[in-house]
């Protein structure tokens, strides 16, 4: 039955496939890109799942997790395709995608994403702005005049719909008729905070919302700082507004200086106490 | 004597006794536990004050038999009868007597709640005199044409009802005149540096008009809606009686107290439940809303209630009146209140200062708590500004609740003058479309003033609606005949959340 639904699907649900690779339990995003870099597709890896032998930079213990897993995670991967489907979530493969050289050697990134909006030409050139959730009014001003720069611009205002900062800047490129991308740490079909509602579906109509995760993940605290690195690979330029000691921006300005972006620090906060 | 809702119904009490069977006390006409438990209560109180108990079966019915009846107060009534029946004491026009109160097993007679509606109710089935416990006697007294006794024991009442002795008040129970003097303890010249809000209370209480205020903690919200009812006309006699009786049902009148004349103010917890604010229990009790009527409601932190109960203010908001439907019956409660709310402007509390860090779309999210039905029926928003306490010491004092009060009085016979043709409406707030038509005219200047504002942040028909009724309260305050140009600039400030909301930076 399980064997019926690939078989119709074969070549042209590809991204199932990709999905497939990436419910299987034990592998992560680097065993992703090598086993993609061995083999043309995740298609060929499925079909000749029983038949793999270890070569090149694919282990032993990694065909192992495959053999095991690779059942289970087809039911997985189905169950996605199909909520995608019904969502109205479409896939992006990460090989489609213009990334720089120092993001793709550091295969960090998943192999696919998951997204709802228009995707535009130049959306992994975009001006990313972050900061911090409880933020002054100060940086809410700032916030808002550093997108309608970028607008003014025509780039795309890159965001994490997170409360304060983050949801000034999609706000103010919305506003001002701009093209703005919000990256959820959480499946697109969840919204986090609640008060983000109407905004989140504002920007699936007039921007694009991405995510790495499948519909139905819950939002949970430690796939926001993961998303960041997101973040921070889709902007060429990084601006920093307001950011606290422990703040997670932090980690989206890691990961900026990892793949060498331009990264511009704003401090409003010395007017206010 | 009995209670039902709001109004009493007269219990006609018979009493006999039944040769040839075990000896014991029955108790018949639907009672609850507490009448049942009435028999042995008398029993107790005929062998302390030396009265033979029958030995046969004594039969005590209450009628009409298919009433149900609650509480205590048949205790002295029935004993009565007994004695009657039993020949033990002589009462001539035994049935010219209403007897309300409870028996203690010693013979005292205890106070008991309710007594207020039933004494009216005595006295319109044209009794002409009523027995009550000592306690309620000033209670009783309010009630005009009805000869009052208070007793405190059983052998009182005996010696009253066989015409031997008069009980007599004692000298600490001066009856208040209801003659306007009001002690209230608190006053409107306590409160310094908020003279526009105050302003705007004003014209809420002139008006009728529901109040919402908005502001950061400790800034004052509370001090000054527990001084709203001091500023509220002096309630009538007729008005004084409708919450004297609903405090007696809901046993809230001190003892020894006579007619309530302050008018009620009421500011219960946000975590109330739906039933205590409208009223319920298995007896349909009156809620919240009906012991605030013709005072105060104060509903602090508005955001923090409940949707559901907030959502149920809404039917006695637009009638004034409340009906509940429980097993033991249904009743209908007035509620004709003055909603006053407070609220904080964001989750921290602290919008617009610099401490607040909450963002837009939470604080929207936080006042979109309220459901719109509510906010629709509150005309005046206000925030209360922040006061900085060492300025205050120097400020002159502030208008006190009585010059206060004369102003809102004038302002409200100005408008009963309005509407004595209309029916049901008695205060601007009420105003349908029609009639803001007729009453309301607004002259060029006024007109201008209005559309720009409403075009600025986006007002719709109802909000121009409401700032109109506003303004004809402000000309009203005024003693003027047209709503003027600075009556409009007045109002206009009346809606700070509108304008708060309408700051927001965020998608809609």
């Amino acid at each position: 039955m399980k064997e019926e639904i690939v078989i119709r699907r074969g070549y042209e649900g590809m991204e199932l496939y990709y999905i497939w690779l990436e419910c299987i339990k034990g592998l992560g995003p680097l065993r992703w890109h090598v086993l993609l870099e061995e083999y043309d597709n995740p298609y060929e890896i499925y079909q000749n799942r029983m038949f793999l032998i270890p070569q090149g930079k694919v282990t032993g213990q990694c065909i192992e997790l495959i053999k095991a897993n690779a059942g289970v995670a087809m039911e997985k991967a189905n169950r996605i395709w199909d909520d995608c489907n019904k969502m109205g979530i479409h896939i992006v493969k990460y090989e489609d995608l213009e990334f720089s050289d120092n993001i793709r050697k550091n295969k960090e990134f998943p192999i696919l994403f998951y997204y709802k909006g228009k995707i535009k030409a130049n959306w992994t050139h975009g001006v990313g702005i972050i900061g911090a959730r409880r933020c002054s009014h100060l940086g809410k001003e700032c916030a808002i005049e550093t997108t309608v720069g970028a607008v003014n611009k025509r780039c795309p205002v890159v965001s994490g719909m997170a409360k304060g900062i983050d949801s000034y800047a999609h706000t103010a490129a919305i506003k001002n008729g701009g093209y703005t991308i919000a990256v959820l740490g959480f499946g697109i079909d969840q919204c986090y905070p609640e008060e983000h509602r109407k905004l989140k579906e504002t920007i699936a109509e007039k921007g694009l919302l991405l995510s790495e995760y499948p519909p139905g993940t819950p939002p949970e605290k430690f796939r926001f700082p993961k998303r960041n690195r997101i973040i921070a690979g889709v902007s060429d330029i990084l601006y920093v507004i307001e950011t606290g000691k422990n703040s997670g921006s932090k980690t989206t300005v890691k990961a900026a200086e990892k793949y060498q972006k331009e990264i511009y620090y704003k401090e409003c906060r010395c007017l206010s106490p | 004597m009995s209670v039902q809702g709001i109004e009493g119904f007269e219990i006609e009490v018979e009493a006999t006794t039944i040769r040839g069977q075990q000896q014991m006390i029955s108790i018949i006409g639907l009672g609850d536990q507490a009448v049942k438990e009435a028999g042995e209560r008398i029993q107790a109180a005929l062998e302390f004050c030396g009265y033979e108990i029958p030995k046969e079966k004594v039969i005590i019915s209450l009628a009409p038999g298919n009433r149900r009846k609650k509480g205590s107060h048949y205790d002295l009534a029935m004993t009565i009868a007994l004695l009657q029946q039993t020949e033990q004491i002589c009462v001539k026009k035994i049935e010219s007597y209403a007897m309300i109160g409870e028996l203690s097993l010693n013979g005292r007679i205890r106070p008991c709640n309710g007594i207020l509606p039933m004494v009216t109710e005595a006295k319109n089935c044209g009794i002409k005199s009523v027995i009550v416990p000592y306690e309620n006697w000033k209670e009783a007294e309010s009630v005009t044409d009805i000869e009052v006794i208070g007793i405190r024991t059983l052998r009182e009442a005996v010696q009253f009802l066989e015409g031997k002795k008069i009980p007599l008040k004692e000298g600490n129970m001066e009856y208040v005149q209801h003659d306007g003097t009001v002690q209230w303890g608190v006053d409107f010249s306590d409160v310094k540096g908020q003279s526009e809000l105050i302003d705007a209370i004003v014209l809420g209480a002139a008006g009728g008009h529901n109040v919402l205020m908005i502001g950061e903690p400790g800034c004052g919200k509370t001090m000054i809606a527990e001084r709203i009812p001091t500023i509220l006309p002096l309630m009538t006699e007729k008005e004084a009686l409708e919450v004297t009786k609903i405090h007696s049902i809901s046993g809230l009148l001190p003892e020894k107290h006579g007619l309530m004349i302050n008018r009620p103010f009421r500011a219960p917890h946000h975590n109330i439940s739906l039933n205590a604010l409208i009223g319920g229990g298995s007896f349909a009790q009156p809620g919240e809303v009906s012991l605030s009527h013709n005072g105060v409601l104060f509903l602090d932190e508005l955001a923090e209630f409940s949707k559901s109960t907030l959502d149920a203010l809404r039917q006695p908001l637009e009638n004034k009146k409340v009906t509940i439907s429980r097993v033991n019956g249904t009743n209908t409660y007035p509620a004709n209140f003055m909603l006053v709310a407070a609220m904080n402007p964001c989750p921290c509390g602290y919008y617009p200062g610099s401490r607040c860090r909450c963002t837009d779309y939470e604080i929207l999210h936080y006042r979109g708590k309220i459901s719109g039905p509510i906010l629709e029926r509150i005309d005046i928003q206000k925030n209360v500004k922040h006061v900085d306490y060492f300025s205050l010491s120097e400020e002159k004092s502030e208008q006190t609740s009585a010059d206060l009060r004369k102003k809102v009085e004038n302002a409200r016979r100005i408008q009963q003058e309005r509407f004595k043709d209309e029916t049901s409406i008695n205060c601007n707030a009420q105003m349908n479309t029609p009639m803001i038509q007729k009453y309301c005219k607004l002259d060029e200047e006024s007109t201008k003033i209005l559309k720009s504002a409403s075009e600025k942040y986006g007002y719709s028909a109802r909000v121009i609606h409401k700032l109109i009724r506003l303004a004809r309260t402000a000309a009203d305050l005024r003693d003027a005949e047209n709503i003027s140009k600075e009556d409009i600039i007045f109002v206009l400030n009346c809606r700070d959340l509108d304008k708060s909301n309408n700051d927001m930076y965020v998608i809609k």
